[in-house]
């Protein structure tokens, strides 16, 4: 995602020039596109999800729509973007879909928790990987714009302006779902914070 | 910690590094001389910190995959799902010429055929047999009927859920649902919910929660077809896998058509 700063004019030029050839039926052109975005798709994705295998879904799916849908891309509006809201989009139609599974994995979670509480030993620190872990499943209960904001914001190295554009919604809406989010993180994290801190 | 709640938001955008220059300064000014916030920002901080590196293992994992062969399947899923539509389509114009009188003539044959059909049963209807010994003959035979019926769904239905547990290639989502033929399923799904809302025999009720199973399984299957995933396909499998319903299946099929009326 950062790439998006780095492009320079000439490769926003050869992009145009690809999408313009593939919006008259050029398949190569295609084939150029999806080299271009395919990694940056699966990084989005795989940062929402973290699992491989649902990552690389989105990606077929997201070409899948692209290529469906490329006749109303307006070629003056950012590619860049549509290709992520395409990506977003997806991503959260599936996180609802599939709101079960994430739920099966928390109790997994809460199940090991209360299986291994060991709060009381002095000793005993909360590694990394059990913070992660923690972090994780209270990620998956976030609301699925809430979770993509975040994602977007702190694994992707977004800008709140950024997002913005990405996903056409207004900055003060980002900040407003990113605030929720990080309050309910914290709340839900804070008995580990309290951990580390011992 | 007076006045601690109108900072909520600007320490997260502080910790997050999106605070104006003013907010910054205010937000600094505060946490010098709030233990409470300040350790607020520091678990914003970490929270932060540890989202952007959950992915550690991202750049091995991408280097793992061959991304020209993600690129090739890409093509291939769209080549299979856009010729899937095309044999969907419309028969056109030109095969038109010959397809409408062939189906006018099929229709009049139908109307025939059912017509001659109605009034040679009507000519050959026996009269019911009213008596004690008739209702249970009559009874029988239904139960005979019915249960060869559902024996033939159960048998059909293991096969649709043989195919179902083969493993699922995420590159080759949209073949695997072609071969799977949602014809059969689809006439699956519409018998079991026949058998589930309308059959009351009591020789057929202990089928009732298996064949409930089988139509969510079915309906789930149908509703794969926009959206097909693997990890979808996985929880099915899962489902069938705990429930053993291939084999409760196979036992009821045995039962249904081999036990005693």
């Amino acid at each position: 995602m950062q790439n998006i700063k780095e492009k320079t004019h000439a490769d926003l030029q050869k992009e145009r020039e690809y999408i313009r050839r593939f919006k008259e039926g050029d398949l190569p052109a295609f084939s150029h596109l999806v080299n271009l975005y395919q990694k940056r798709v699966f990084k989005l994705a795989f940062g929402f999800f973290q699992d491989k295998d649902d990552a690389m879904e989105i990606v077929q799916e997201t070409f899948l729509r692209v290529y469906e849908k490329i006749d109303k891309f307006d070629i003056d509006s950012s590619f860049n973007n549509w290709i992520y809201r395409i990506a977003y989009n997806l991503c959260i139609d599936y996180y609802r879909k599939f709101k079960s599974k994430t739920s099966y994995q928390r109790e997994v979670f809460e199940h090991n928790e209360t299986q291994n509480p060991e709060p009381e030993e002095p000793e005993h620190r909360i590694d990394r990987e059990k913070f992660q872990a923690g972090l994780k499943a209270s990620l998956d209960e976030l609301s699925g714009r809430q979770k993509m904001i975040f994602v977007m914001k702190h694994h992707n190295g977004l800008k709140y302006k950024e997002i913005a554009d990405i996903l056409s919604i207004s900055i003060g809406t980002v900040k407003s779902l990113h605030h929720r989010a990080a309050k309910a993180l914290q709340k839900k994290l804070a008995h580990f914070q309290y951990e580390v801190a011992k | 910690m007076t006045g601690c709640k109108k900072y909520g938001d600007s320490i997260i955008d502080y910790a997050a590094g999106e605070a104006t220059s003013q907010q910054e300064n205010q937000v600094k000014e505060h946490l010098a001389v709030c233990p409470g916030c300040h350790r607020e920002y520091l678990e914003h901080k970490r929270i932060f910190q540890e989202t952007g590196e959950l992915d550690s293992q991202i750049d091995q994992v991408m280097e793992e995959i061959d991304w020209q062969a993600v690129s090739n399947s890409i093509h291939k899923n769209i080549r299979t799902r856009h010729s899937a539509q095309k044999n969907t389509k419309i028969i056109p114009m030109y095969s038109m010429k010959i397809a409408l009188p062939a189906a006018a003539a099929l229709v009049i044959l139908g109307l025939l055929m059912g017509y001659l059909l109605f009034n040679t049963q009507n000519l050959q209807k026996p009269a019911i047999d009213t008596s004690p010994e008739g209702k249970v003959t009559l009874a029988r035979l239904e139960t005979t009927l019915a249960k060869k019926e559902v024996g033939n769904f159960f048998k059909q239905t293991q096969l649709v859920f043989t195919d179902l547990m083969r493993q699922c290639d995420p590159q080759d989502r949209v073949l695997w649902w072609n071969r799977l033929n949602k014809q059969r399923v689809k006439y699956l799904l519409e018998k079991s919910r026949y058998f589930t809302r309308d059959l009351d025999n009591p020789h057929l009720m202990a089928t009732r929660g298996i064949l409930k199973k089988i139509e969510w399984i079915l309906f789930e299957m149908i509703t794969l077809e926009d959206h097909i995933t693997c990890r979808r396909l996985q929880q099915l499998q899962d489902y069938i896998h705990k429930e053993k319903l291939l084999l409760k299946i196979r036992l009821l099929e045995q039962n249904v058509t081999v036990s005693e009326v």
